[in-house]
């Protein structure tokens, strides 16, 4: 049994140490068991025997704490930039979705029920809410786009991922407080309005359902990163 | 040689390994040891995530190839990665004749 125990006892301990998203993490495993079996195989051809092939394999590789930490720099990067991707195709998706609903169902604003204008002060928070979905948006492409440029001119992966985790954090609890803070906004200024279309509040629902999933999907960016 | 001295020339010393073709990950490291004689003896472990850095940055891409009958990730330049080479290559060319004018034996220039 000592044939595959070492290095498979080394794959477990990177595994162990390594939180981050599903495919890369397998992919990144799968490349460094290739690359711990072509070596141990290079020390087989040079007349090691199995257990001393392997043993010496894995200590070319490095240590596992070492190299748990440049393994999980660019998992947590991978993360970030896929909560970031996320962000950048789901929330616009979601708004538009949402003004869809609203056209098919209901209409222009004045086709609302409750008959009377909203204050004064809901049609600027509404608006200021609306354009959340796209600076939020632009503010993704750009980080997107900084990380990829940064990559170019440094080695600390941490780094990179600790900035992306934190943009998607502050831009996904931004969409989300934005999108939450309206729907309770215009419940108080024009109850009868989600309830007379039920299919706009079957769409709120879904967008701050989304909008929640993209701020957990950040968390677990800064989760990774730190 | 010490890691420490060889983790700053990393990024080049890899594109310089894909230039003009395409090797899995292991292959890289051999090309890397025999190209330097053995001198360059970085933890094979740290050129895996290197690669990926150097992927995400847009100077190399990869994708899983049967080679030698076994499935393994291969790497290649693009051609950011290319211009990137060329322009590693001239700092370097630059920063050891520099080097070398002050550290190198020959006679030193006369002063004005």
């Amino acid at each position: 049994m000592a044939r595959a125990s070492v290095i498979d006892d080394y794959v477990a301990d990177l595994d162990a140490r390594l939180p981050g998203g599903r495919k890369v993490k397998t992919d990144l495993l799968t490349e460094a068991r290739d690359s711990l079996e072509d070596a141990a195989e290079c020390y087989r051809r040079a007349g090691f025997a199995e257990h001393d092939a392997q043993r010496k394999a894995v200590e070319d590789f490095g240590p596992v704490a070492v190299i748990a930490r440049d393994y999980q720099g660019e998992l947590a990067v991978a993360y970030g930039a896929r909560t970031l991707r996320s962000i950048l195709f789901v929330l616009p998706a979601t708004h538009m979705l949402w003004e869809g609903a609203r056209l098919i169902w209901l209409g222009g604003w004045e086709n609302a029920p409750g008959g009377n204008p909203p204050p004064q002060w809901y049609m600027p928070f509404a608006q200021i809410s609306d354009s959340m979905t796209w600076a939020v948006s632009i503010a993704t492409a750009l980080a997107l786009l900084i990380a990829r440029l940064w990559s170019r001119r440094t080695a600390d992966n941490r780094l990179i991922a600790r900035c992306a985790a934190g943009v998607a954090m502050v831009a996904a609890s931004a969409a989300l407080s934005a999108n939450v803070a309206l729907g309770v906004a215009s419940m108080f200024v024009n109850p009868a309005l989600m309830f007379h279309t039920p299919v706009l509040l079957l769409a709120s629902v879904f967008a701050v359902l989304v909008l929640a999933r993209l701020t957990v999907m950040a968390r677990k960016a800064v989760r990774f990163a730190v | 040689m010490k890691p420490d001295v060889l983790r700053g020339h990393l990024d080049a010393l890899l594109l310089a390994t894909l230039d003009g073709r395409r090797l899995h990950g292991y292959a890289i490291i051999e090309a890397l040891q025999l190209r330097s004689g053995g001198a360059l003896d970085l933890p094979t472990g740290t050129v895996y995530p290197a690669l990926r850095r150097l992927e995400r940055a847009g100077y190399v891409t990869s994708e899983w190839s049967t080679v030698s009958g076994r499935q393994r990730r291969t790497y290649h330049l693009t051609k950011a990665g290319q211009r990137a080479l060329v322009q590693e290559r001239n700092a370097w060319r630059e920063f050891t004749a520099a080097i070398e004018g002050v550290l190198g034996e020959g006679p030193w220039p006369a002063q004005a």
